[in-house]
């Protein structure tokens, strides 16, 4: 154990760090998403799940590549202050606009797609040089409160409030979110519902009758876990997800959008639960509108994403994970002028396809996981090269992103 | 001044180094500084110190090689906790036969749970299981077992909550290990439990400050948890979690829940 540990730590000193920067280091060495296969992250779409996530300590690091100046990185806690009051848990700093592993497969034309369900804008506008520099929408995340609690009939109720705001006096961000556990209804096992509501203010600089006018994000979503055997669950899940955005007197300067993920995974535990294999399956849509004069726009999107992911203690500390995400459809339609295309379904799949893969480190409570970045891996086994790193400079693989936890 | 010195000299080696003494009666004496007097007054301290170390460390191995269970309310001599891993091991095989002779003398008490912290094991009727196989003893001796969700780990990993009667085990799906409390019989159908040391939900505080310590496991302090004085005992195991053993207890000296286990996954 003591020699693994300290060979472990002399080549974590051999490990790089990359400027690309994902959400989640667990799910992005998986290639996979949180509903797929559970993780802390689904707090973000379910609040009433901080009563199974309670008591943890959770830091994000990395965020955009910003490693070492430790300034942007982001995290919380979640305490359970008494059974009878429930979970209470804050976060502070988190990305506005970070994206998961799997959000280049699916970025295909100007409208962004929803896999950036914890971490997107207000309104999902699709770009702010879209409408020039005067708009002073951007903004941070200042806080995000959560209260959740057990229920006497087993389920759970969880409320999740987020402020934030910009440089702008005027920019500020309310978003409220509930969530709700309500067990095994009908054909689905353990089932979650959401909806979320989230809202935006602004000034355009230098003209205070320019302001925001229905900047928001609304959704629902449901997920549920059924077991399909002592070692296999299945997992379902659905989230809608409306957008709008506008300006008072700009009257074509507006953007709305609609769109769906549905998706299904089959997971298989192994070793009784300490390691889990994943296979899932997403389709997602959306369908953005933007009657701008110049640059009128209706983007209809819709992708079929198959991905599959490993999870695997290879010692009591170490565990080492890796995941494939292959776009097999994305396909693009454009009504417009031909920015994209010629109004016509354009297929969009090329070979997009990713391979992710990542470590985490378990010491007692404490866990740090990390996504690796593939490409560093492959050099260092096509030119193996030992003692690099540890004896001579170096690195065996460079490191994208890291989370550390504590669970008390 | 000089002569004293030499007198306390003599009074010390004698008893402790004979032949020292013996050799100062054929031996002219010397011209005995000060400074001399006291650097042998410092060697024959450090001599009868490594005495009594020497007598400790036969102690100590005289110990672990003999430790057994004692009756409850039996005074005992603390032994040092850190025997070799030969010795530690041999303790623990002696252990666990005790663990199982004691099993089987009451096999036939069908509402007895025999257990053993040193090897982590819990014995019903006769059979062995190892504490955090409690859902697999509920189910083999056809015990009704209650499972529900206690939280999870960041990677989604559950940890559950066993149930059979007044026995609860906490354990990630994830590890190997959990933590088994068990709370003093109030019910119908609630276990009693006996440990290998002789201690029982009739045993005092007492009871369990003399006889709870042993090689394997080491007295951790006392402190306060939930409303009830806490005896705590551990075994350290390097970087990963140790075993913890916790005896709550009431005001009136009574064991009201026994805590084992990974305990410091709280």
């Amino acid at each position: 154990m003591k020699k693994g540990l300290w060979m472990l730590l002399a080549g974590l000193m051999a490990l790089g760090t990359s400027v690309s920067a994902f959400a989640s280091a667990r799910l992005d060495s998986m290639a996979t998403d949180a509903r797929q296969v559970g993780d802390i992250d689904l707090i973000w779409l379910y609040p009433n799940m901080v009563t199974e996530y309670k008591n943890t300590v959770d830091f994000r690091l990395y965020p955009y590549g910003d490693q070492g100046d430790s300034e942007n990185e982001w995290g919380g806690a979640l305490v359970e202050v008494d059974p009878d009051f429930g979970v209470l848990g804050a976060y502070v700093n988190r990305p506005v606009d970070e994206d998961s592993v799997n959000f280049d497969l699916t970025d295909h034309g100007r409208v962004r797609p929803f896999f950036r369900y914890n971490q997107g804008q207000v309104g999902n506008e699709p770009g702010f040089d879209k409408f020039g520099a005067g708009f002073a929408s951007v903004y941070s995340n200042q806080v995000d409160l959560f209260w959740g609690k057990n229920l006497a009939s087993g389920g759970n109720f969880g409320v999740h409030f987020n402020y934030g705001n910009g440089a702008s006096a005027g920019t500020n961000v309310f978003a409220l979110s509930v969530g709700a556990g309500l067990g095994n209804v009908g054909p689905f096992g353990d089932l979650n519902v959401h909806a979320d509501y989230e809202m935006e203010n602004f000034e355009v600089a230098n003209d205070p009758n320019e302001k925001s006018n229905g900047v928001y994000t609304a959704k629902v979503g449901a997920l549920s876990t059924s077991s399909l055997s002592a070692n296999n669950d299945l997992r379902l899940y659905a989230d809608l997800q409306f957008d709008g955005f506008g300006v008072n007197n700009i009257p074509n300067v507006t953007y709305s959008d609609y769109g769906a993920v549905v998706g299904a995974a089959i997971n298989q535990k192994i070793d009784g639960g300490k390691g889990l294999f994943s296979t899932g399956l997403s389709v997602n849509y959306i369908d953005g509108t933007s009657p701008h004069a110049d640059a009128d726009f209706e983007e209809a999107e819709w992708d079929v994403l198959w991905n599959t992911s490993l999870e695997a203690p290879v010692a009591d500390w170490l565990t080492v994970r890796a995941g494939l995400t292959k776009d097999i459809i994305a396909r693009l339609y454009d009504r417009g002028s031909g920015f994209y295309g010629d109004g016509s379904w354009l297929n969009n799949a090329g070979n997009n396809v990713r391979f992710s893969t990542g470590f985490g480190i378990n010491w007692q409570n404490f866990t740090l996981n990390t996504s690796v970045e593939a490409e560093s891996l492959e050099n260092s086994i096509t030119d193996v090269q030992p003692g690099r790193g540890i004896f001579y400079t170096g690195d065996i693989v460079t490191v994208e992103t890291a989370d550390l936890s504590y669970k008390f | 001044m000089k002569m004293k010195n030499w007198l306390m000299l003599m009074t010390l080696l004698t008893p402790v180094l004979p032949g020292i003494g013996k050799a100062q009666e054929t031996t002219p004496t010397p011209v005995v500084t000060a400074v001399s007097l006291e650097q042998e007054k410092l060697d024959v301290e450090r001599l009868r110190l490594e005495n009594e170390k020497l007598k400790l460390e036969i102690e100590k191995m005289q110990l672990s090689a003999t430790a057994v269970a004692t009756p409850a309310g039996t005074p005992t001599v603390a032994p040092s906790p850190t025997p070799n891993k030969d010795a530690l091991a041999d303790f623990k095989q002696s252990f666990s036969d005790k663990a199982m002779a004691l099993s089987k003398a009451h096999a036939a008490e069908a509402d007895l749970m025999v257990l053993d912290f040193v090897n982590s094991e819990i014995w019903f009727k006769g059979v062995r299981y190892s504490v955090y196989e409690l859902p697999a003893l509920a189910e083999d001796q056809k015990l009704k077992v209650s499972k529900t969700l206690d939280e999870r780990l960041p990677n989604g990993s559950p940890r559950w909550r066993y149930q059979v009667a007044n026995l609860t085990l906490l354990k990630y799906e994830a590890r190997d290990k959990g933590i088994l409390e068990i709370t003093a019989p109030q019910a119908p159908g609630d276990f009693r439990l006996l440990t290998v040391e002789g201690l029982s939900f009739d045993s005092t505080e007492g009871d369990v400050r003399d006889s709870a310590q042993n090689p394997y496991l080491k007295y951790d302090g006392q402190g306060e948890s939930q409303g009830f004085k806490t005896l705590r005992y551990g075994h350290d195991a390097g970087l990963a979690f140790g075993d913890g053993l916790q005896f709550l207890v009431t005001r009136d000296g009574k064991i009201h829940k026994i805590r084992f286990g990974t305990l410091d996954e709280r």
